[in-house]
Order: C-alpha cells, then sequence, then structure tokens
C-alpha cells in the first residue's frame, strides 16, 4: 500500500499532506495530554511494534501471504491519536531508511495508513464495542470487524488517490502524466486483493492478538478508569467525524453517475461492498451528503483549471471538514458536571482494573521490575505442537515462519550495513547531512515535473555518477533501486503501453481481434513512469545510504519538524533492533517445535498470539526505558552534542544541485 | 546514634504492589547509610529491583515511609523540578537490560544525557564525556550507534552514561548479568575503585559469588517478598540454610576427587564452595 514517489502529482502528495497537517497537530496535543513524558518512549515503542509487525507474515488464500499493517490494533491498544503518531513515525522510518514508500509522497502515505485506517478501523470497532466490557471476548470480534473495514478503507483510499491521477494529469493527447490507471483499473486491483486476501487474514490476526491482551492483563485504550465516560463519548464522536471525513471521497464514488467517463455500475457496487450500509455509523448520510456536494464542486474545478485548482478545491475542502469538525465538538460537547453524572456501563470492571497511577495507559502488568522477560506468559504455544505433527497431510509448511524471519533479519542487517557504508569515504559521504537532505529532497521535487525521456535518462546518468563516486557499487543501486522499480512500476506502468489504455500509433500489433498493439505515446509513457520514479527512488537512496542514521536524525533538524517527531524517530530506530531480535526469537522458538505442517489457521493464530506477546514486551520496555529515562533527570526534552561543521565543499554541493534542478525544470 | 540525614535511605514498613493485587514488597524497613556497600540478596521475582526503583523514587510505595538524604522522598517532593534535579544528581541507577538504557542515537549522546538533562553548559557535558569515555576506554565508540555495540560495550555505556551524572549513590541491578567473566571481573574492580572513593554502593543480585567484594553487608529478600536476614554478608554467606529457603542455592551432582555427590551451594567459576558438616 505504500505509494513510491513520482508516481502522484506533486500536488496530490501536497494536497495528502496538508490535510494530515491538523490531524498531527491534534493527535501531538492530545497525546501530550495522555501521557506527559511517557509519551516519547510508548510512541517510539509502539512505531517500532508497528514496523516489526509489518514484517510479519500471514499465511493466506492459496498458500500467498500477506502482511498485516495492524494499525488498528494498535489504535484498539494505545488510542487512535496515539496510532496516528506511531504511524506516522513507522512511515517515516520506512521511507528514510528502507526505501518503502516516497518521500515526497510521504504525506499521503501517512493519509492512507497513518490516518485513515486507524481512524475507520478504531471507529468501527469503539461503536460495536461501545456496551461491552473489558474483558468481554466479544472486542475481539469487533477489533477484527475493524481491522478488516479499515485495512479496506485504506485500501479503497489508495485506489482513489492513483485512479484520479490519469483524469487530472495527462498531455493534451491523453497520455498519462503519472499513474496510468484510471478508477477503473485501480479500485477492482486494490479492494480485490485487501477484500480476499490482505483483510481477513489481518482481521484473525487482530482478534487473536486481542484475545491474547485480554487474557494477559494488558487494558485496552478506552477501557481503564470510570471517568473514561466522558473522554470515550468525545473519542468516540471524534473517531466517527474523522472516520466519515475520511471515507467522504468513497462516498461520492457510489455516485458514479458524477464522475460519467468510467464504468458506473461495477463501480458502484465494488463501493457498496466496501462502504456497505452495515457499519456507516448513523448520520453518515448526512455527512455524505455534504462530502458530495464539496467534492462535485472539486470536480468541476479540476476540470476546469487543471492541477492547480484541484489543490485549492482540496485545501479548501479540508478546511471546510476541519472547521466543521471542530463546531460539531464545540456543539456536543457534553457538559462536566452532566458527564460525571452519567453512570459508566463497565464501572465495575473499571474499578477492577484501573491503572495504578491514573494514567491513561494500564501499566499492572508490568509486575516484576525490570524483567520483562519472564513476566507475560510466553507465547501461548502449548498444547498445539501435537496437532502441528499430526497434521503433516495438509495445510501449508512453517514457509511464513521462513520468510518473516528472513526479514526481520534483513531489515536488522539494512540498519547494520546503511552505518558501514555511511562511512566509507566518498563524495556524499564527506558531505554535511543538511546540505545533502535539502538538495535530495529539492531534486526529488523537481524530478516529479519531468517528463522529457532525454532529461530523465541525463539525470539516470547523474545518479550513476554520484553512486560511483560514493564508493557505492551499481550492483548495490541495482537491487536497491532499479530491481524494485522494474518489478513493482515496470509491471504497472509496462500495461500502460498497450492500446486498450494509451490509444495511439501502433508500434508492434500484438493481436488484430481483439485489436491490441503497443503504441508510440503508450510506450513513451511508461518508460517516462518509470525512468522518473527510478531517479527519485536513486536521489533517495543515494541519501539514506550515504549518510549514517545519527547524522540524517541531526540533518532533520534543519526541516521545519517538531522536535518531538524526530526524538520519537531516533528512539524508534533505536529500538528496532531490540523488537525485530525479540520477534526473531519467538519465531526461532516456534519453529523449533514444530514438526512438519501447520495449516493456515494455525499459522495465523500463532501470528496473533505472537503479536500480542510482542505488544507486551513492548509496552514492558516503553515502561523501562522511560523510568531509565527518569532516573537521569528526563523532563521533556532531549538535548545534542552532535554537532557538524559547514565548510565550503558543501555550499559548493548545494550551488551544483541547484543548477542541475533549474536545468531539469527548463527541460522538463 | 545516626541521624536520618547522615543516612542515604531509610525505609520504615514499606510496601509495595503492583495493581490488581500482585505484592512485590512486604514490610520493608531498613537503613543504608552514605558511603555503605550493601548487597540485596534473593530469588528472580522476590522483588529486588523493585526495591531499587522505590530507592530512585520512579516508584512510590503505596504504605510506608521512605526518605533519601534526610528528606522525605514522594511523588509530592519530586514533582518540583529542583528537588527532583539535586535527587537525581545524587543518585544513578544502572538497570539490568542495558538496552532500556541506551535510548540516544549514539554513545556519545548517550553519556551526555544526564548532565545535559541536568542543565550543565555544554562545554562541560562535551569534556565530562570525554573524561567517563576515557575512563571506560569507550572513545573510539563515540559515535556508534548503541545496537552496533557488543552486550559487554552496552553496560560500559551505560554505566558511563550514569557515571557522567557524577552520583553519590549508585543503585546496581544485576550488575554481573549476561557479561563473561572478563568483564565481571572487571567490573567488580571498577565498582570496588568507586566505593573506595565515597560512593554508595546497593547492589540487587542472586549471583553470591561476587558479593563479598560488592557489599560488606545484605539482606536477603525471600520469595514473599519481606526481608528475612539483614547483617555481614560474610555471615550471610555462610548460612547455607537461610540461602536455600532463600532459593539463592542449586543442587546438583558434583566431583570432588573421588567422591560425586550432590548438595545446596552455590559457587565462584572454579567450582569453589563450602560445605555443611553434615553433607556427606
Amino acid at each position: 500500500m505504500h505509494i513510491p514517489d513520482s508516481v502522484l502529482s506533486p500536488s496530490t502528495s501536497i494536497a495528502a499532506g496538508a490535510a494530515m497537517l491538523p490531524v498531527w497537530a491534534m493527535a501531538g496535543r492530545r497525546v501530550r495530554r495522555d501521557l506527559g513524558t511517557r509519551q516519547m518512549p510508548l510512541l517510539a515503542l509502539g512505531a517500532a511494534f508497528c514496523f516489526t509487525v509489518m514484517l510479519f507474515n500471514i499465511p493466506a488464500l492459496g498458500g500467498t501471504t500477506a502482511h498485516p499493517i495492524a494499525g488498528t490494533l494498535l489504535a484498539v491498544l494505545l488510542g487512535p491519536w496515539a496510532a496516528v503518531l506511531g504511524l506516522s513515525v513507522t512511515l517515516a522510518i520506512q521511507a528514510l531508511f528502507f526505501g518503502d514508500g516516497g518521500l515526497l509522497t510521504y504525506g499521503a502515505n501517512c493519509f492512507t495508513m497513518a490516518f485513515v485506517l486507524p481512524f475507520v478501523g478504531y471507529s468501527v470497532y469503539a461503536l460495536l464495542a461501545r456496551r461491552l466490557s473489558a474483558g468481554a471476548p466479544a472486542r475481539a470480534v469487533c477489533a477484527a470487524i475493524g481491522a478488516y473495514i479499515g485495512i479496506n478503507a485504506a485500501a479503497a483510499v489508495v485506489a482513489v488517490l492513483l485512479g484520479i491521477q490519469p483524469a487530472l494529469f495527462h498531455e493534451p493527447d491523453g497520455r498519462a502524466l503519472y499513474f496510468p490507471f484510471g478508477l477503473k483499473v485501480t479500485l477492482p486491483a486494490m479492494l480485490g486483493a485487501h477484500l480476499l486476501i490482505a483483510g481477513p487474514a489481518e482481521a484473525v490476526v487482530t482478534a487473536v492478538a486481542v484475545r491474547y491482551m485480554q487474557a494477559a492483563g494488558i487494558m485496552l485504550y478506552g477501557t481503564a478508569a470510570p471517568p473514561g465516560t466522558a473522554a470515550r463519548r468525545q473519542e468516540m464522536l471524534w473517531a466517527g467525524l474523522l472516520a466519515l471525513c475520511a471515507l467522504s471521497p468513497l462516498g461520492l464514488l457510489a455516485r458514479g453517475e458524477a464522475w460519467g467517463e468510467w464504468d458506473t455500475q461495477g463501480l458502484a457496487a465494488k463501493i457498496r461492498t466496501v462502504e456497505g450500509h452495515t457499519y456507516v455509523p448513523k448520520g453518515a448520510a448526512r455527512a455524505e451528503a455534504h462530502a458530495y456536494k464539496g467534492i462535485r464542486g472539486l470536480r468541476d474545478y479540476a476540470s476546469e483549471r487543471g492541477a492547480s485548482g484541484y489543490l485549492g478545491a482540496a485545501v479548501l475542502g479540508i478546511g471546510t471538514i476541519v472547521g466543521l469538525l471542530l463546531i460539531g465538538v464545540r456543539v456536543l460537547r457534553p457538559h462536566p458536571s452532566a458527564a460525571a453524572s452519567i453512570p459508566s456501563p463497565s464501572q465495575e470492571e473499571g474499578e477492577k482494573t484501573s491503572p495504578p497511577r491514573g494514567c491513561a495507559y494500564p501499566l499492572s502488568f508490568v509486575r516484576r521490575g525490570g524483567d520483562f522477560n519472564s513476566n507475560l506468559p510466553s507465547p501461548v504455544m502449548e498444547g498445539r505442537g501435537s496437532r502441528d505433527g499430526g497434521d503433516g497431510a495438509r495445510g501449508p509448511s512453517l514457509r511464513f515462519l521462513e520468510r518473516s524471519l528472513e526479514e526481520f533479519a534483513s531489515a536488522g542487517a539494512a540498519a547494520l550495513a546503511g552505518e558501514t557504508w555511511a562511512r566509507s569515504s566518498g563524495l556524499l559521504q564527506r558531505l554535511d547531512p543538511r546540505a545533502k537532505i535539502v538538495s535530495f529532497l529539492g531534486l526529488i521535487a523537481v524530478v516529479a515535473y519531468v517528463s522529457r525521456p532525454l532529461t530523465l535518462l541525463a539525470l539516470t546518468a547523474l545518479t550513476l555518477v554520484l553512486a560511483l563516486s560514493s564508493r557505492l557499487s551499481p550492483g548495490r543501486m541495482a537491487r536497491r533501486v532499479w530491481l524494485p522499480v522494474l518489478f513493482f512500476i515496470g509491471s504497472l506502468a509496462l500495461p500502460s503501453a498497450l492500446s486498450w489504455v494509451t490509444p495511439g500509433r501502433p508500434l508492434l500489433i500484438l493481436s488484430r481481434q481483439p485489436y491490441l498493439a503497443i503504441t508510440a505515446p503508450g510506450l513513451e509513457a511508461a518508460t517516462v513512469l518509470m525512468l522518473r520514479v527510478g531517479v527519485a527512488v536513486s536521489f533517495a537512496a543515494l541519501l539514506t545510504m550515504t549518510t549514517g542514521w545519527s547524522d540524517l536524525l541531526s540533518a532533520l533538524r534543519v526541516l521545519p519538524l517538531p522536535r518531538l517527531f524526530l526524538h520519537v524517530l531516533a528512539m524508534t530506530y533505536r529500538y528496532l533492533v531490540v523488537l525485530l531480535q525479540a520477534a526473531a526469537e519467538m519465531f526461532v522458538a516456534r519453529r523449533s517445535r514444530a514438526v512438519g505442517r501447520a495449516t493456515r489457521a494455525q499459522g495465523r493464530e500463532f501470528l496473533g498470539v505472537s503479536i500480542g506477546a510482542l505488544f507486551g514486551k513492548t509496552l514492558a520496555l516503553s515502561e523501562e526505558v522511560h523510568a531509565a529515562m527518569l532516573s537521569r533527570g528526563f523532563h521533556g526534552q532531549i538535548g545534542t552534542l552532535t554537532e557538524r561543521r559547514w565548510r565550503r565543499a558543501d555550499s559548493v554541493w548545494l550551488l551544483t544541485a541547484l543548477l542541475v534542478a533549474l536545468a531539469a525544470w527548463r527541460w522538463r | 546514634m545516626q541521624t536520618e540525614a547522615n543516612n542515604a535511605f531509610t525505609l520504615h514498613n514499606v510496601c509495595y504492589r503492583y495493581g490488581e493485587g500482585v505484592d512485590a514488597l512486604e514490610d520493608i524497613s531498613l537503613t543504608i547509610g552514605q558511603g555503605e556497600k550493601i548487597a540485596i540478596l534473593g530469588a528472580n521475582g522476590c522483588g529486588k529491583s523493585t526495591l531499587l526503583k522505590l530507592l530512585d523514587g520512579l516508584l512510590f510505595p503505596q504504605s510506608g515511609t521512605l526518605t533519601a538524604f534526610g528528606e522525605s522522598l514522594s511523588a509530592k517532593t519530586l514533582a518540583d523540578e529542583t528537588t527532583a534535579c539535586r535527587f537525581r544528581r545524587r543518585v544513578g541507577y544502572l538497570f539490568q537490560n542495558a538496552d532500556v538504557q541506551l535510548f540516544c542515537p549514539t554513545v556519545r549522546d548517550e553519556i551526555a544525557f544526564g548532565p545535559l538533562q541536568m542543565g550543565l553548559p555544554r562545554d562541560e557535558v562535551a569534556q565530562r564525556v570525554q573524561e567517563v569515555a576515557a575512563l571506560f576506554g569507550l572513545t573510539s565508540l563515540l559515535d556508534r550507534t548503541p545496537f552496533q555495540l557488543s552486550g559487554g560495550e552496552k553496560k560500559k555505556v551505560a554505566l558511563a552514561g550514569v557515571l557522567a551524572i557524577n552520583p553519590d549513590v549508585l543503585l546496581l541491578d544485576e550488575p554481573t548479568g549476561g557479561l563473561d567473566p572478563r568483564s565481571q571481573g572487571w567490573l567488580v574492580d571498577l565498582l570496588a575503585r568507586l566505593h573506595a572513593a565515597g560512593k554508595t554502593l546497593v547492589t540487587a543480585t542472586h549471583d553470591l559469588h561476587h558479593v563479598p567484594l560488592l557489599a560488606d553487608r545484605a539482606v536477603v529478600l525471600s520469595e514473599d517478598h519481606r526481608i528475612v536476614a539483614e547483617g555481614p554478608s560474610a555471615v550471610l554467606l555462610a548460612d547455607l540454610r537461610l540461602l536455600e529457603a532463600a532459593n539463592l542455592l542449586h543442587m546438583h551432582l558434583h566431583r570432588h576427587g573421588d567422591l560425586i555427590h550432590s548438595h545446596p551451594h552455590f559457587h565462584s567459576y572454579d567450582h569453589e564452595h563450602t560445605h555443611d558438616e553434615n553433607t556427606p
């Protein structure tokens, strides 16, 4: 679901990023209020947890595997606001250090995976589970339904973001400038995969994980203290409104008639499966009607004024939605005294299990101080070993374990290897990280506008020269950049060379009846798209491969980013390795006890339990880290001694990069 | 008669439990003098780490009183920033798991974390980092990230981060745990030197063979979270029955010359141990 750079138009990326700004601001405020100095370790470890969970492979349909996102799970555990921040940090780490998702598309990726997903998932869960007690087994089912709907809502938004590209951004002759396929293609492709494969897998894993945590006495968000009643109502309201806001583009697509150029019937049917009336909260109709008007205006805007109009309309629309939300909350906020008198449905539960220090998060499971490895039930696999053995005949082997283990190992190795490349002496390694970050971000932004093949080839050559002079072997660049680009973008871009997608002068006729040919404009569009993505990803890789982690972090300070975000980012990366090791140990333990094969269901159950256990460790670890920080006098801000001096070479580099960017813009 | 102000810590009938009625400490009364070296002995889960966290003002007892350097230590007194800063400057805590203590991006920032939080000027902090790093032989590792360190190096950096604050009291949670014999020797040596320089050492451990070097006095916590014995460490370590009751001994077959037998004991790496007169 990670959108790479240069697939979306820059204006779409900016619009999505702008939509995230108020969400991040609100999330930061809420989390700070709820958690105080505890926020930093908890968010960092939550993000590291998410990263690790995304490397798990869930056995899915027909021997395939899908990876969970666990966004809904994180929201169920820590609350939707903390989930927004935690997932945003995870996505930043993936984009910055592992080349997963673009740098410019970071906002768009956050919008789908760190906002739509946890909020939709959490709202569904909160709505369904509002009358259930903290330990009710049905909570796990609610979480599973939330997870299923959440991941599909996010997939649908990705499909919409991609699918509107060809309609909004194309050259006069109809060739797509960015992503080549319309909604007709993207919606079924994204939703098909998520409704059938990733969704069910995610739902089962979420349910098992929630069940495990209830059994282990780890409290879920919002189930703790009786005063939570008022807070929870407001939480629900917020969650519901934001979910509606996130879903509104879907609501409008359901009225496919407005978008005449698409296969409306099929589309509407698809939308109904996602958006179906089963789960849209009450009042959805009203909000949908509002959003419908908003976006139809937007569409008109877009067709008349082109991309810049679209951007304006998007910002305007987002402003309206946020304004409405604020008014809604002001009006509907329960009076303090009224809230106090409302009896809590789960009051008894709350009293029994209220957390020790009046904090919003339960810490009671951290029983024996530092020994967090022994205080949780070990991944509860007892009694299942025999089933594994006897089950030899059917079901997939433990491939998903092997595959997950490989991914843990490679992520850990990448983290370590990155430091070695960054330490060798080459051209880019010698430059100040601040100069590098500014220049490469600028270049990536410019590349997004370039559509002339020659310019793109020249830029490709430039990336190769830079790689060689920085002692990065071409083979390594090929493996890190061009292979993934060829596989993932190539498989998308090449079909757009066909006459079905891009009509025009045929270069090679594949079949006359029905007519199918590779067209000249189609091939050019596909090449341009691939080159552009390749160059953008190369620039990002050059930046991250030649810059050590701590240098990159200190360089990020030149960007207008909140300090909290940077500290959490630093700490997340730090504890990633610790959690990867913990997860790998669980998997090795599982493999060593497994004889023969496991059914898919057993595999998913194991993963759910592992995720539960891993989260237990995560929370315990975050408590310990917090204690360790307090013990050395932590009071909210982290200082650093790491400093670098700006040299003339850095200014020369910055100037060169500026000239290259201007040239690329001139011949774009 | 010592006054309370001369003591590092005084505990009166302290009880602590983690929510849901899980007891961690029951009715603990204890005095720790300044400049003393004391060991807290007990099996896993008997409350050693909890006791250290109470002493470091990270947890607060549900009942009983706790004073540090003659002043009451509670959530209320530590809420005042100047008091908190003064207290944190005097007491350092080495965590059992070094990973939890290494949360900064580089070794340099890790060692500088405490002094920077205390508001020391940056150049003074930089100088202190250099000194502490030199003491621990970490100078070449200053720009490394914590996950590039070995287990022994992590422990060193964690201790360096604590010592950079230059505290009067060191709370040590299983300081030798997970280290190879050579590093253990190095660490015990260093701690002995720190004690000679006037630091108070409070060591929580279940690993008995370093106790004679790390502590003059010891308290034994039982598995029901109470103090069952207190006294000079040499006397307590000779009392095998007490240690067995606290689950600090192990039993397995072993050989002395031609004699192969089995009895509860603890031993150092060369398997040297004492015998009860009535063991066959």
